[in-house]
């Protein structure tokens, strides 16, 4: 323990607390709204994006994260489209939109020459070599993401609640559509150096199914998620490193122990209060 | 024909579902604290009308005023309130009574303002109005059908409509509930003098509540007082079609 607490003054892992701190607490506050939204998925198409946009920016040697933002931005404006042009075909168009990101990755990271050398590092995760550019850039599009959330916080519960009867009360449904979209492609850019492109989804979606377990309102759900998902980000750093276990993936085992417990509490709550 | 006294204004409305008409021809007038039934057999294009008023769907042709301003052009929306089916509802969702009640402020408020101390006062008195003040920190999954169309009542009035369309909000619930509500909206007709167009298939308990009736199957068949119903012996056609489009729904069932 001593050792670890010597570690935490180690600028790396400053870096990574900060990193996976952000990040664990925006995920879910923007997946809140893609799970109520029965969009729980749509996480992994746009880390499938952002791959090609990593993929991108290392043959076009311009930063991954501003091309994995740009891919996967682009993508969230494709994916909105097609999801309301033809709703009964919606799942085909997105499986279509997503096949074609991992593949121009792939082609992309080819021809880059990187398909061996940064490819583990995007795909799970590496949390502990987030640098201080990388981590402005989480820091930002996390603020960005965090004040967008809270300016338009009644506008979104309309949209999520009810679309028809936001759309009657005169909202911008279109506009406040899209730009849910486009605030998850920017979180899910934000996490690809915490968790990786393959986890990001889970870091979106598991903590907001652990805040769904405890029975609270809209308020308190999100509370709660941002609280287990910052949580999970912090005690799966420390877990990994003391088991010297990759971080990315301790970080969503962490995330999903969380709703595990958050579950059986929920289950024990409610035989205690049948037997009172 | 065009009056700023009216609040809600259609003339000539048609509209087709791919090649099904759905409505056609349709014609009629609200004003305000006028309280109107809309009523017709399965399929006749009552929700689609509803939803052509509040511009989910757009008439393929016609015209819907609002408050005197063609639709296309009406930017006055937190004017109208809208209650749909109990179908439409989201189970299992994670907000309580207060939450979804005070969202009825979003449009009136306007984008990227906060609630403020007048908002709050509008929606106590909204959860007052509908009855549901006692249970505003339940979760709305919690709640019983019949309550949580109340509560839709209450995000409704929220906004202080002045014209609140609703979408057969009784389907399913129990008599002293629809009556409940039904008395809280010709409380409002009177009081407030909101105008409401209410859907529904029960004639006989909508009656002592709506000043007018208007029939619908496809084409307006009847518009006007209930008075004039009887004289012209529509009421006992109007019967036998209501029963048998209810006989033909429990069929379904």
């Amino acid at each position: 323990m001593a050792e670890f607490i010597d570690v935490l003054q180690q600028g790396y892992m400053q870096r990574a607390i900060m990193a996976g701190l952000l990040v664990g607490v925006t995920c879910p506050a923007i997946g809140l709204y893609l799970v109520l939204r029965r969009l729980s998925l749509i996480g992994d198409g746009f880390g499938h994006l952002s791959f090609a946009g990593v993929a991108a920016g290392w043959l076009w040697g311009i930063y991954p994260l501003f091309t994995a933002a740009a891919f996967a931005m682009l993508g969230a404006i494709v994916i909105e489209k097609l999801r309301t042009w033809r709703r009964e075909y919606s799942d085909l168009a997105l499986a279509i939109v997503f096949y074609s990101g991992i593949a121009l990755g792939v082609v992309f990271a080819g021809l880059s020459r990187h398909l061996n050398v940064n490819l583990l590092g995007y795909l799970f995760g590496s949390i502990l070599t987030v640098s201080d550019f990388d981590l402005l850039v989480i820091g930002g599009a996390s603020i960005l993401v965090l004040a967008t959330l809270s300016l338009l916080e009644k506008e979104f519960f309309a949209l999520a609640y009810d679309e028809d009867g936001a759309r009657v009360a005169g909202l911008p449904v279109t506009v406040l559509n899209h730009l849910v979209l486009l605030l998850a492609a920017l979180t899910v850019v934000a996490a690809l150096r915490v968790v990786g492109i393959v986890l990001v989804a889970g870091l979106l979606v598991i903590p907001v199914a652990a805040s769904l377990q405890l029975g609270r309102g809209f308020r308190g759900t999100r509370t709660w998620a941002m609280v287990f998902g910052g949580g999970s980000a912090l005690l799966g750093l420390m877990a990994s490193y003391l088991l010297d276990i990759a971080p990315g993936g301790t970080i969503i085992l962490t995330s999903i122990l969380v709703f595990i417990v958050a579950g059986a509490a929920r289950e024990i709550a409610g035989l205690v209060q049948r037997r009172a | 024909m065009k009056s700023s006294h009216t609040a809600l204004q259609l003339d000539r409305i048609s509209f087709q579902f791919g090649s099904n008409l759905v409505l056609e021809d349709v014609s009629l007038e609200v004003r305000p604290g006028e309280f109107i039934v809309l009523l017709g057999p399965n399929g006749a294009g009552k929700s689609t009308l509803i939803r052509l008023i509040v511009g989910l769907l757009r008439p393929n042709a016609g015209e819907i005023n609002l408050f005197g301003t063609p639709i296309g052009r009406f930017k006055d929306w937190p004017r109208i309130g809208y209650v749909p089916q109990l179908t439409s509802t989201r189970p299992g969702f994670p907000a309580t009574v207060d939450e979804v009640v005070a969202s009825g402020r979003t449009g009136k408020r306007g984008l990227l303002r906060r609630l403020t101390h007048v908002d709050r006062v509008r929606i106590d008195s909204a959860l007052d109005a509908a009855g549901v003040a006692p249970f505003r920190d339940r979760l709305i999954s919690n709640l019983s059908g019949g309550q949580h169309q109340r509560v839709m009542l209450a995000r409704a009035l929220a906004g202080e409509p002045e014209l609140l369309l609703l979408d057969e909000p009784a389907a399913g619930v129990d008599a002293a509930t629809k009556g409940e509500l039904l008395r809280i909206l010709k409380g409002l007709c009177e009081a407030q003098g909101i105008a409401v167009v209410y859907v529904s298939h029960d004639w006989e308990t909508l009656r002592p509540f709506a000043t007018k009736a208007a029939w619908l199957d496809r084409r307006l068949l009847f518009f006007g007082s209930w008075e004039d119903m009887d004289e012209g012996g529509n009421i006992r056609q109007l019967g036998e079609i209501m029963a048998a489009s209810e006989h033909f729904r429990h069929e379904e069932q």
